[in-house]
């Protein structure tokens, strides 16, 4: 039996500007959004398809991560006395690419066979797939907690900090105005990197290929693209992002513990994001991540009056995205449709 | 279009394939009786059974639930195999059946072999409800029934069926005769678990001065705040921030306006009853924000994999978090402690260190005392089983719990007794669930001195 219990000496409580936790959150929120997005606006826009299944996808992701980083070490094990960043780098690339395979499969085994079908048709079939992911991910999760394994520990840049340094690393009970985790520092380096990375692809020759075959598939198969494999990679990268989604989810501070069973609902919270941006715009995604993302950031600091009642901030980006298309009916950056009546 | 259709027929049946895997009522309760009525019941018939049984027929009233001629009592479970509390309740499940087969190993009720009737509820109302009338007319008691608002829904069915129930659940209401005329709870309701960690804390830390509140909607959320603002009162603490009812651990949007009330009130202790995973984004928002506070709240909030190496929060916890237990932790060294650990072992040798597995221990030990005596009063019906319940006088698990009698009124029965415990890396290096105990056997002032004649947070109106 142990006996007897650390309890804190209660020094001052530090408390740093609301406002600057309410934009730390913002960006946190709006980078785990806007990476969900874009996964989700990249397979709409290749293949027309409204993927229901990228919570599942982003859980799954996250659990991949977290396997290849903490449950059984891979590549570390085969790596010792390298440094721990890079072990977990290389960890989270193998997870990204098994969950682009996984990606390819899904799409080839249930979406392959739906091509001509109505896409509402199909958009069921990518419910039936997120309940057979997650049912699948959730009873591999199991009971306990699955940190990520990442190096990034508690560790927090400070700002305006009150032994007069404006940015270090702060430690726990220093005075700062602003702490930035260095999760979110990772996070925003990695999504500006992502949707760079896209931008480009979308240059290259298969990204040319893929914006012909969401303007028309049989004039793209008539040029001699091949339709199957630009949908294939589409779901490839659109799981690959959801996986990252994950990751961002299931990081100190917004999950500390790691992925759980809630990670797969928690891309649902995206579609504000994704509606607002247009639903097949990838200028829409990030700017429609931001943007509901500070929205409900700011809401959660700020629209807590008791008659709002508990979790307004989880109302206000879908408040939001109702009055854009009140004004803008294809989102922010969608394309317009036009039909004669 | 024909080999469209065959695709889908394909993917159909492989769908239906993968979701069987994931775990239904139907696969649920095979899993849960096989391995009882193959292992544990042929011995037993064999060696023990006949002579008891005939004696046992010619002495022993039954009616629903008991076969003396099969030399059977059916005992039901409404667990959560599959739907929130379904990562807490299956150890539990584990636990009550590693508990039954050693019973029936060891002769049974007499020689008489308990045979568990798993149903799964999801963690629904409705069908908690429907897996209750779906057995009411095959088992003589229900082992356990997960969940307070489930409880309550049954409990007009309970009354009529004269069944005994062991609600899963630490709920105070089953203070009040109107909700708990068949139910034998046990441990220590959320409200005195709050008052003495609360309480706890501030014997150990006098100067602090200020809690701050938060949990989820519903019976055990706010009858955990309750007990928390009950013992702030007595303890002279302010509630800086009362976000009592406020978390909805499925939104995130809740836990981050929870906690930027947690940063901004500056709270010496936090009190917080909620789900693991929304505990710790809690307190990873706060400790990012540079927080240092005593964090406490119910021990559902704990999993042990905070404590695993790679966990960024390992330290910190340490360092922050205190909780109470019901029952003793997974390392207690007591000798019920130690032989629930064996059997669990025994049982299923992948099983972690976990609580939850005890829980089931300590449940299926509370059934058998009970069968036992309704066996001796040779009353084996389902309000003998009732009865024998409701004049139990002393139960002791032998360190596993608190030592509980459950005759008297409210007042003088309701267990107050806690463990007090805080994550340990140590203990879980050593084989331990990772909670290691700071006080056994605690009662605070506050939790002894309360007069527990009514529920601390009504939930049911």
């Amino acid at each position: 039996m142990t006996s007897g219990l650390l309890i804190l000496a209660q020094e001052s409580t530090v408390v740093p500007s609301e406002f600057g936790r309410m934009v730390v959150n913002g960006i946190s929120l709006g980078a785990i959004y806007a990476i969900l997005a874009l996964g989700f606006v990249i397979i709409f826009k290749a293949t027309q398809v409204l993927n229901f299944a990228h919570g599942a996808l982003s859980a799954m992701g996250a659990f991949l991560i977290a396997s290849f980083a903490t449950i059984i070490n891979v590549p570390g094990r085969w790596m010792e006395g390298s440094p721990v960043w890079l072990q977990w780098v290389l960890s989270v690339v193998f997870a990204l690419v098994l969950a682009a395979l996984i990606g390819m499969a899904l799409e080839r085994m249930f979406l392959r066979p739906m091509i001509g079908e109505a896409l509402f048709a199909v958009a069921i079939v990518t419910l039936g797939i997120d309940i057979i992911v997650r049912t699948i991910t959730n009873d591999f999760i199991g009971q306990t907690s699955r940190p990520m394994g990442d190096p990034f520990g508690l560790k927090t840049v400070g700002l305006g900090c009150a032994n007069g340094g404006f940015i270090g690393e702060a430690d726990l009970v220093e005075l700062c105005t602003v702490r930035i985790p260095w999760t979110t520092v990772f996070q925003m380096i990695l999504t500006i990197a992502l949707v760079a990375g896209v931008a480009m692809f979308f240059r290259s020759r298969t990204g040319i290929a893929m914006r012909a075959t969401a303007w028309d598939q049989e004039v793209a198969r008539a040029q001699g693209i091949s339709v199957g494999r630009i949908f294939a990679t589409a779901w490839a990268i659109g799981a690959v992002m959801a996986a990252i989604g994950g990751l961002f989810i299931s990081m100190f501070p917004r999950r500390p513990g790691g992925v759980d069973t809630f990670t797969a609902f928690f891309a649902f919270r995206a579609f504000p994001a994704i509606i607002l941006g247009g639903l097949d715009s990838i200028l829409g995604a990030i700017v429609g991540g931001f943007a509901i993302g500070f929205a409900e950031s700011a809401a959660s600091t700020y629209l807590t009056f008791g008659f709002l009642g508990t979790g307004f901030g989880g109302v206000v980006p879908y408040i939001v995205m109702l009055l854009v298309l009140l004004i803008r009916p294809y989102g922010l950056f969608g394309t317009e449709e036009i039909r004669r009546v | 279009m024909k080999m469209k259709t065959k695709w889908l027929a394909i993917l159909l049946v492989l769908g239906l394939v993968l979701a069987a895997c994931g775990g239904d009522d139907a696969a649920d309760t095979t899993e849960a009786e096989t391995p009882d009525t193959t292992e544990a019941e042929t011995p037993d018939t064999t060696e023990a059974e006949t002579p008891d049984t005939t004696e046992a027929e010619a002495m022993i009233l039954t009616d629903i639930g008991v076969d003396l001629e099969a030399g059977t009592i059916t005992v039901g479970l409404l667990s959560d195999l599959t739907g929130v509390f379904s990562a807490l309740v299956q150890p539990v499940v584990t636990g009550y059946e590693a508990q039954i087969e050693a019973i029936n190993a060891a002769g049974g009720i007499h020689g008489l072999d308990i045979i568990l009737e798993v149903r799964d509820t999801g963690y629904s109302v409705d069908t908690h409800v429907q897996q209750y009338n779906e057995i009411r007319d095959s088992v003589v008691a229900l082992g356990h029934s997960t969940g307070s608002p489930h409880t309550v829904a049954i409990k007009d069915q309970l009354a009529e069926d004269d069944m005994l129930a062991i609600p899963l659940t630490w709920y105070s209401g089953w203070s009040d005769p109107a909700l708990n005329a068949n139910l034998v709870p046990h441990g220590t309701p959320y409200c005195l678990e709050s008052m003495n960690t609360i309480g706890y804390i501030v014997s150990q830390n006098p100067d602090a001065a200020t809690i701050a509140i938060a949990s989820n909607a519903g019976d055990f959320g706010q009858d955990s705040a309750q007990g928390a603002k009950i013992a702030a009162e007595a303890l002279g603490l302010e509630v800086v921030y009362d976000g009592e009812a406020k978390i909805n651990a499925a939104d995130e949007a809740t836990l981050a306006e929870v906690a930027n009330g947690i940063i901004g009130s500056g709270a010496d202790i936090v009190w917080v009853t909620t789900s693991p995973g929304a505990y710790s984004g809690i307190y990873g928002q706060a400790l990012a924000a540079g927080v240092l506070a005593t964090w406490s709240g119910s021990f559902v909030a704990w999993n042990f994999g905070f404590l695993g190496e790679e966990s960024p929060i390992r330290d910190a916890i340490q360092r922050d978090w205190i909780f109470a237990y019901p029952i003793s932790p997974w390392s207690a060294d007591t000798p019920g402690s130690a032989a629930a650990r064996e059997l669990i072992q025994a049982y299923d040798p992948d099983a972690p260190a976990y609580e939850y597995y005890l829980e089931g221990v300590v449940e299926a030990q509370l059934l058998e005392v009970i069968l036992n005596a309704a066996y001796d009063s040779g009353d084996l019906t389902r309000a003998g089983v009732l009865a024998a319940a409701e004049n139990l006088e002393f139960m002791s698990w032998d360190g596993l719990a608190p030592d509980q009698s459950f005759v008297g009124e409210p007042n003088d029965i309701v267990q107050r007794t806690v463990t007090i415990v805080r994550p340990s890396a140590a203990d879980l290096e050593a084989g331990g669930s990772g909670l290691a105990v700071v006080e056994a056997d605690y009662t605070s002032d506050i939790a002894a001195a309360y007069q527990f004649d009514k529920t601390c947070f009504d939930a049911f109106g």
